[in-house]
């Protein structure tokens, strides 16, 4: 059952600029549903974890688990100060969590809505907002922790800290467009899927997350390459060092942009064909 | 407010899998190809209807000659590759009701979220949940989850949230009937129910009694085009004198 917008006009062959207009609309409209996908979103979790004890409490648990196990490991490695690294692993792992599920989620959000979007019609944006509100309760639940972490290893937020909600706006926004790109690539592609998969398991490892960048010497280099670095930064260094990076915030700015433009363009040019690619 | 208008509509699918054929059965939507790599089925070419208030059109027409393609186009679901659909009034569709059940969540949630993608407001599916519980007659179950339901009462719940707000043109896709004897009963009067208060009423079904006694004009699709459109008796005659010679 479902019940389409009273006044509607569809048609074959439409030009770049109604393209871009109606895919405005998808978007715009897709966010007015916020009762619905804020809805899914929570019954998602719920499935996720039915029937276990600890519950939604299992993210939090995990995440703990997870920090503490790389602040030990990586830490007697590391020849920074014990709280500070602490608090560093803790706030990037955060992050890199945010950013690796909206680009994990982004891949798969539209192939595992298919009965959705086979059965009733809704804006296409209203399954990305889903996935990422998931994401995004996913999120507060690990940054309860991270907040512990920083209180007990001395952190307590600064001025500079007033740039942490925007930076995480910012990264909200970016993981749309990941959302609206990689969900239609992958859709057509499903190999795409399996390559970004690996990719980010790589990156981990590639991104400034359990080391220092004065640690790794003249690879280092190399990190004005890696995108994830500026977006931790702009999250991270308010944090823990009380500074606000404005090279990372212009990267960031530029990079949302690119990515907002490109994401939009595919999107709207793509989206009267997503129906068949199931 | 109620009118369906449609102009030169064309549904083509492309076929992805390696081995796309070139044979497709009597009546169904045909391949075609363009270069070496794209292959394409034409579900739908051609097609101009015009349905105005009050009007019921029936489809008729075999396995695979687009009637659910065409409905589901009318629906929203499916995108035209050519052509317009004009479509004025709130459209609903029964095609196939069982998508969107959470089996998961409880009854109770279902009809939320249900009633959510409806285009209701949460405070507004809210209300609207004990009335449609009523209706499915499943007593508590409502508050277990779908999955412990048997397949006759997760149907009539289905049934219960598909057919429970009146729209102004209703597509249905094969006449839907739910549950045991008991209900099936009051299933048919509630599709009759429905179907008297929509404004328009699109219906594709082989059962052409049914057909017949709903529908006031007939659609005949084959291969996707239109083979025949006029009044019900008319077409449906013509349509059972081909198939059974």
């Amino acid at each position: 059952m479902n019940i389409v917008p009273s006044q509607l006009t569809l048609s074959g062959g439409d030009r770049l600029l109604s393209q871009l207009r109606t895919g405005a609309m998808d978007v715009a409209q897709g966010f007015m549903r916020y009762e619905l996908w804020s809805s899914l979103a929570q019954d998602d979790l719920r499935q996720r974890y039915r029937r276990t004890v600890f519950g939604l409490a299992w993210l939090t648990l995990s995440y703990l688990v997870f920090i503490l196990a790389k602040i030990f490991i990586f830490g007697a490695l590391n020849p920074a100060p014990m709280a500070w690294f602490a608090a560093y692993v803790t706030v990037g792992f955060l992050v890199w969590q945010l950013l690796n599920s909206f680009i994990i989620d982004g891949c798969t959000s539209l192939i595992n809505s298919e009965t959705w979007v086979k059965g009733v019609q809704l804006p296409y944006s209203t399954y990305f907002y889903e996935s990422i509100s998931r994401d995004l309760i996913i999120f507060a639940y690990s940054a309860a922790v991270a907040a512990v972490v920083l209180v007990l290893t001395g952190h307590l937020p600064g001025w500079a800290a007033l740039s942490v909600p925007p930076a995480l706006l910012l990264i909200i926004l970016n993981g749309f467009f990941l959302h609206m790109l990689l969900g239609i690539i992958c859709l057509r592609y499903r190999d795409i899927v399996q390559i970004v998969q690996t990719a980010m398991r790589v990156l981990f490892f590639l991104t400034p997350l359990v080391w220092t960048a004065d640690q790794v010497g003249s690879l280092a280099g190399f990190l004005v390459w890696n995108p994830f670095t500026y977006l931790i930064d702009i999250v991270r260094a308010p944090l823990i060092d009380y500074r606000i990076p404005y090279t990372s915030w212009a990267v960031c700015l530029g990079m949302t942009a690119g990515l907002g433009g490109v994401s939009f363009l595919v999107f709207s040019v793509f989206r009267n064909r997503l129906a068949f690619w199931y | 407010m109620s009118s369906v208008e449609i102009k030169d509509l064309c549904v083509r699918f492309r076929v992805y899998d390696k081995a796309a054929g070139v044979v497709s059965p009597d009546g169904a939507g045909v391949f075609s190809q363009r270069g070496n790599s794209h292959h394409w089925v034409q579900a739908l070419s051609d097609i101009d209807i015009e349905l105005a208030e009050g009007q019921r059109l029936g489809i008729i027409g075999r396995n695979g000659s687009g009637k659910s393609t065409l409905l589901k186009v009318i629906a929203g679901l499916l995108p035209p590759s050519e052509g317009v659909v004009r479509i004025d009034g709130q459209v609903s569709s029964l095609i196939d009701i069982a998508h969107g059940m959470r089996i998961e969540a409880t009854g109770e949630r279902n009809i939320l979220l249900r009633g959510m993608i409806a285009g209701l407001s949460k405070r507004e599916a809210k209300e609207r949940i004990s009335q449609i519980a009523d209706f499915a007659e499943l007593g508590d179950y409502i508050k277990l989850p779908v999955r412990t339901y048997s397949s006759g009462m997760a149907m009539r719940l289905n049934f219960a949230i598909a057919t429970a707000f009146s729209p102004d043109i209703l597509i249905v896709d094969e006449w839907i009937g739910a549950g045991d004897l008991a209900f099936q009963k009051k299933a048919r009067e509630r599709m009759q129910e429905l179907i008297d208060a929509s404004g328009a009423l699109i219906l594709a079904s082989h059962d052409l009694e049914l057909v017949e006694r709903m529908a006031d004009r007939v659609l005949w699709l084959d291969a996707g085009r239109i083979k025949a459109l006029g009044p019900a008796r008319d077409v449906i005659e013509h349509y059972r004198d081909t198939v059974e010679s």
